[in-house]
């Protein structure tokens, strides 16, 4: 009497960048500071310091990026978060926008 | 003005007679000007977007109404005690934050009104009258933000 097998089910492999399906549904935002001439530097690494609850080394990175290169990406984050952040840059009155980042 | 102490939620400041008087003219002034429209986003055009901008701007004209109704007690005169020829101002952890916002708004809003110019280092003598007031405004409070932040971690 033969034996009948059992098909079997192969996991279909993940590609390499193939996004996750929670990536799919939910687009995410680049928060970015822009550069002023008129925001004092040790004023922008304060806020960010508050705002984020970075140390000293990474506020003033994104400060001086800000400052030499025109903008800085600050955090990539969902909707939600990043309109939460816009918020409180803005309520220190920092130019700072929500971009899509696909 | 410089920082006498800091412990705790607490900061003293160390000031002259002169610049504590200045200090209480700059957040008499608050605010400067009207608030100007601020933007969400750059490149969004999602209608969602817009959505988000009208909340912000509320937000933000909220947000510059209670700096509003905070500012005076800021500089009251129970904040600064008189030692030989200085004042001590004395302020908590959350004022100071907001003492920092109400200086900056003046500032930006002053820089605004001067038509926001590139560079800061403007010689008096070419301000129209109407708008020297404006410039002062804006170095006096620049002065005060950057007291306020030096030789302070957090």
């Amino acid at each position: 009497m033969a034996t009948v097998l059992e098909p079997i089910t192969v996991p279909r492999r993940k590609h390499k960048g193939e996004p996750r399906s929670d990536e799919r549904r939910e687009p995410t935002y680049f928060v970015i500071c822009w550069n002023d001439p008129v925001n004092l530097m040790p004023y922008v690494t304060h806020v960010f310091m508050k705002i984020f609850g970075w140390d000293r080394q990474k506020a003033e990175k994104h400060m001086l990026e800000v400052h030499e290169k025109g903008k800085s990406a600050l955090v990539r984050e969902s909707a939600e978060k990043a309109e939460f952040y816009v918020h409180q840059l803005q309520n220190y009155k920092l130019h700072a926008t929500m971009e899509p980042a696909e | 003005m410089k920082l006498a102490k800091h412990t705790g939620n607490r900061w003293h400041y160390q000031l002259t007679t002169q610049e504590a008087e200045h200090l209480r003219l700059i957040v008499g002034c608050f605010p400067v000007g009207p608030r100007h429209a601020a933007k969400i986003s750059n490149t969004d055009t999602d209608p969602k977007t817009l959505e988000r901008e009208k909340l912000l701007n509320e937000s933000l004209a909220e947000h510059r109404k209670e700096l509003q109704r905070k500012a005076a007690a800021l500089v009251a005169p129970n904040r600064f005690k008189a030692q030989k020829t200085n004042q001590v101002y004395q302020v908590t952890s959350e004022d100071r934050e907001t003492l920092l916002q109400i200086l900056n708004d003046i500032r930006i809003e002053s820089w605004r009104i001067l038509g926001e110019p590139e560079e800061l280092e403007i010689d008096p003598h070419k301000i129209p009258p109407d708008q020297l007031r404006y410039h002062q405004l804006m170095y006096v409070s620049g002065y005060f933000e950057q007291q306020l932040l030096e030789n302070a971690e957090g």
